[in-house]
């Protein structure tokens, strides 16, 4: 299976070890993965703002530069939910163009959504493999606007060794929203303090996310109070528990 | 005017009563979850929310005959309908109608509608004495505040504030204990509803088809107002009303399901027309107030389904951002995902624009609205509409303008990127920025902010080709 | 129907109503009475009702030594309110009963004043078993039927349990500004 693989603009220049995790999970399912060059941001920032033609002009860029591929997949769940159900609507009155951002649309999916509904993987199969107490963080436009939900609880469901402390409010958003975080920073800190709470009162150590963006806000608070639960990717969990020689030797 | 910004800065520092918020409106999101959960099992949520919306969906395409028809059968039955095209002439219209009959006395059953216009400093400011019934109004209303919540007026009020506000009050010693404390209210205003001249409500339906006004109470205070004053007076918003009794179903339904979690609240009333021969109560005067106060303006247009709202309060409960702040910080009657929907349509775009930004956008607000009003999506079309307009600011504008010129190009991405790299690389110490100019800095406040990796995913990638597709 | 009787009974003790059965007058006068006499209630306000006079509850009530004050159309508006707010229970009937939400239907009329179920501190409803409807659906269809006869009353008044309020802390309490009891007779037919 061919796979583009679709950075975010934050993955690529922030998180490229996200990036990478995400391209070597999926190579370890046989997929052949490319990575368009012409690709760089969905445009998100601005539709969420409401410039509409800014968004408009972004989502062009990621349109022409993922026109041959068969699937597309992106780390990021608010990312891949913006092509999906934002760009159609985008182009209301432009058929050329919306038909691209339609057929972009159907092709397009969240990472986990694309293991489970696509690769149709049993990670049990494959042995893997990570010991941690876990707990996930849904994020907001991935729960709600791309309805991906069930399938990161699935894989890590499949992972050895993964015990999970879910949150009480998986799906409570974590403050950040985009320019929400810099526009009304005490509400945000506030937001990502109860977030935080439910983490502490989880004892998972380890906070998996699906959307860099949460991440980075979430981290960035941590980071700060010196908090010691990890933040990854759920991408980078599952790479470690796929890595070679780890789970795959398993019979 | 303050803006949103500073009405946060001022209302975050108050700890006690946000904490009292967001277990209040904790406990009812988890009750109403609690409720959808099990309608959701035995098959009939959804259907009754498309139910609901397509019985205010119709009513509201058609609003001006199914006012008409209201009027018209409650015109039948004896009572009066007005019309009010602003809160002013609302508040005008109800004060004359008080004051024709020579009130001394109001008694209120809970209302947003007469909040809106700020009925209550105008009856008084014209001699009559008015009092709320509810008991959480009747709290908010001895201090001195507007409801914190559509719901729950009082929820950010501890025990121990509405003791020293009744002690205040009456003039004598209070036990802190709830159950004494709603014994002093139903005292206190059990005298209030026998002396009344009037009674003024609001109306969660009404339904053309009879001329019938609804009203929702746990309290009784409802029943009492509709039953013991002479004159009873409804302030209506011209979208509550809707076709038949048909119609009213779903709205029964769920709307208190979605409210407090209640499979029924304790009392529904539904007044048809005054008092008829033959009855020893009820009111002998009945007037009904449909008003529009910005109302019209939805109609017709994408915000039109923002009308179809019941007032659950469901949207604030779920709401992150409400959790933290209580209805008082946005300024307006209406807080929450539906108040900055609703208020800069209804009340002025320019004051109001900057409710927008009291939004994450999160969508739980869309995800709990029982009448299925698509919230945080008007808030972003909302949004767009400012961005198109004078009211956002040029900067905003401006970096919006250049950074989407700067990444539609994936040449120019890669150089905007690399510039980023090395502008943060003398502020960079593990990866994060030591330094947070500009926008950063409110981040940066509280927050740590990661610096531009040390090679980009895109050039990573000939490395990683290699590596991961031999 | 006795499922649809155990339904509405479940719904009226999860929401503190106290239901008795009746399975004629004499049963229902001494469900009466013995509630009144509980209570230590000397008088009551009722509805002028035929179904509470086929029940024989004014003169069972009065004989009990408890003052019973019927709502006659002919009676004062004033004195009416006097003696309702004075009363130590409200006794009317219910026109229709919802199993599953434990809810009461009363409508207004001459001999039915509305405020007779609210104003004391304790209501007593009798409600036939013919009159149980399964669910708002059932409750919805003789309504809309009533609404297209043009027999709505004045007062409708849906009565789902006592009282109460949660506006303090959100701590439940009962008997706000209506009852805070409400005790249910079933009758037989």
């Amino acid at each position: 299976m061919r796979v583009s693989f679709f950075a975010t603009c934050l993955v690529d220049m922030f998180f490229p070890d996200i990036g990478e995790s995400a391209i070597r999970v999926l190579r370890r399912l046989d997929c052949q993965v490319d990575f368009p060059m012409g690709q760089t941001c969905c445009g998100q920032p601005a539709w969420n703002s409401g410039f509409r033609a800014e968004s408009e002009r972004m989502a062009e860029a990621v349109i022409r530069a993922f026109a041959g591929s068969e699937y597309v997949v992106a780390p990021s769940g608010s990312c891949a939910g913006m092509i999906r159900t934002v760009y159609p609507a985008l182009f209301e009155g432009r058929p050329e163009l919306q038909a691209q951002a339609r057929a972009l649309a159907a092709k397009t999916y969240e990472l986990t959504e694309f293991l489970v509904k696509v690769l149709r993987v049993d990670l049990r199969e494959r042995g893997a493999h990570f010991d941690g107490k876990v707990a996930y963080h849904q994020s907001c436009h991935m729960t709600r606007e791309l309805g991906v939900v069930a399938e990161p609880y699935q894989l890590l469901d499949q992972v050895q060794g993964v015990i999970r402390h879910d949150l009480e409010r998986p799906d409570l958003c974590c403050g950040f929203g985009g320019t929400f975080s810099v526009k009304q920073p005490e509400l945000s800190v506030a937001m990502l303090e109860d977030k935080l709470s439910d983490l502490d009162a989880s004892g998972a150590d380890i906070l998996v996310g699906a959307d860099p963006a949460c991440m980075m806000h979430m981290k960035g608070r941590m980071r700060r109070l010196g908090k010691s639960q990890k933040v990854i990717h759920l991408a980078q969990l599952l790479e470690m528990a796929t890595r070679p020689g780890r789970g795959e030797a398993k019979p | 005017m303050s803006g949103m910004r500073d009405r946060v800065k001022a209302e975050m520092p108050k700890v006690g009563r946000r904490r009292a918020v967001g277990d209040a409106t904790r406990h009812h999101f988890h009750t109403r979850r609690k409720q959808w959960a099990k309608m959701t099992e035995e098959g009939r949520l959804q259907p009754l929310r498309d139910w609901a919306k397509a019985v205010k969906d119709q009513a509201l395409n058609n609003n001006q005959q199914v006012v008409a028809k209201f009027q018209q059968s409650v015109e039948a039955l004896g009572g009066h309908v007005h019309f009010a095209a602003t809160a002013a002439d609302c508040v005008r219209q109800v004060v004359e109608i008080a004051t024709q009959h020579g009130a001394k006395l109001v008694v209120k059953s809970k209302s947003m509608a007469t909040e809106e216009i700020h009925l209550n400093p105008a009856l008084e400011a014209a001699g009559v004495e008015t009092v709320e019934t509810d008991l959480g109004e009747y709290i908010v209303q001895l201090a001195g505040e507007p409801p914190i919540h559509i719901v729950g007026p009082a929820l950010h009020l501890t025990r121990y504030d509405v003791a020293e506000l009744f002690e205040k009050e009456l003039g004598e010693p209070m036990s802190t204990d709830p159950e004494a404390l709603t014994a002093v209210a139903r005292r206190v205003l059990r005298d209030k509803f026998l002396n009344a001249d009037v009674g003024i409500t609001g109306a969660n339906a009404g339904i053309a088809e009879t001329g019938t006004v609804v009203l929702f109470t746990n309290e009784g205070n409802g029943r009492m107002v509709t039953s013991l004053p002479r004159v009873m007076i409804t302030v209506m918003g011209m979208e509550k009303v809707i076709g038949t009794w048909a119609d009213f179903e779903p709205v029964l339904t769920l709307l208190p399901r979605s409210a407090t979690g209640q499979n029924m609240t304790v009392y529904v009333s539904a007044v048809t027309g005054p008092r008829r021969e033959g009855e020893l109560d009820g009111p002998e005067e009945l007037h009904v107030i449909v008003m529009d106060a910005g109302r019209s303006k939805l109609l017709g247009t994408e915000y039109q389904e923002a009308l179809r709202c019941f007032r659950c309060g469901a949207c604030l409960n779920c709401c992150p951002v409400f959790r933290q702040l209580g209805g008082h910080a946005y300024g307006t009657t209406y807080g929450g995902p539906i108040g900055i929907t609703i208020t800069p349509l209804m009340k002025g775009f320019v004051e109001h624009a900057d409710l927008l930004d009291a939004c994450s956008l999160c969508g739980a607000c869309t995800e709990a609205c029982a009448m299925q009003i698509p919230l945080h999506h008007l808030i972003r079309d909302l949004k767009a509409e400012r961005a198109a307009s004078a009211y956002t600011s040029g900067w905003e504008r401006l970096l919006f303008r250049v950074w989407s010129w700067a990444w539609s190009s994936a040449g120019r991405f890669r150089w905007t990127g690399k510039l980023a790299r090395l502008l943060a690389k003398p502020y960079t110490q593990d990866g994060y920025l030591t330094w947070h100019p500009g926008p950063l800095a409110a981040w940066g406040a509280e927050r740590d902010f990661p610096a531009p990796a040390a090679r980009s995913l895109r050039e990573r990638w000939a490395d990683l080709e290699r590596e991961v597709n031999p | 129907m006795e499922t649809l009787v155990k339904q509405f009974v479940a719904a009226l003790e999860e929401l503190t109503v106290k239901v008795a059965f009746a399975a004629g007058p004499a049963e229902a006068q001494a469900a009466v009475v013995t509630a009144l006499q509980q209570r230590n209630i000397v008088g009551v306000i009722a509805w002028d009702d035929p179904l509470l006079d086929e029940m024989g509850l004014p003169a069972a009530v009065r004989q009990a030594g408890i003052a019973w004050i019927a709502a006659t159309p002919d009676m004062s508006p004033e004195v009416y309110r006097e003696a309702a707010a004075h009363a130590g229970a409200g006794v009317t009937g219910a026109d229709w009963a919802v199993a599953d939400t434990g809810t009461l239907a009363l409508m207004s009329g001459p001999g039915r004043p509305r405020s007779a179920s609210l104003v004391p501190p304790v209501h007593i409803a009798m409600v036939r078993k013919s009159r149980l409807r399964p669910n708002a659906a059932g409750l919805f269809k003789e309504l809309t039927a009533l609404s297209a006869a043009g027999g709505i009353p004045s007062a409708l008044n849906l009565v789902t349990g006592p009282s109460r309020t949660a506006d303090i802390e959100h701590i439940l309490v009962r008997k706000v500004h209506g009852p805070g009891e409400l005790i249910t007779i079933v009758l037989e037919g």
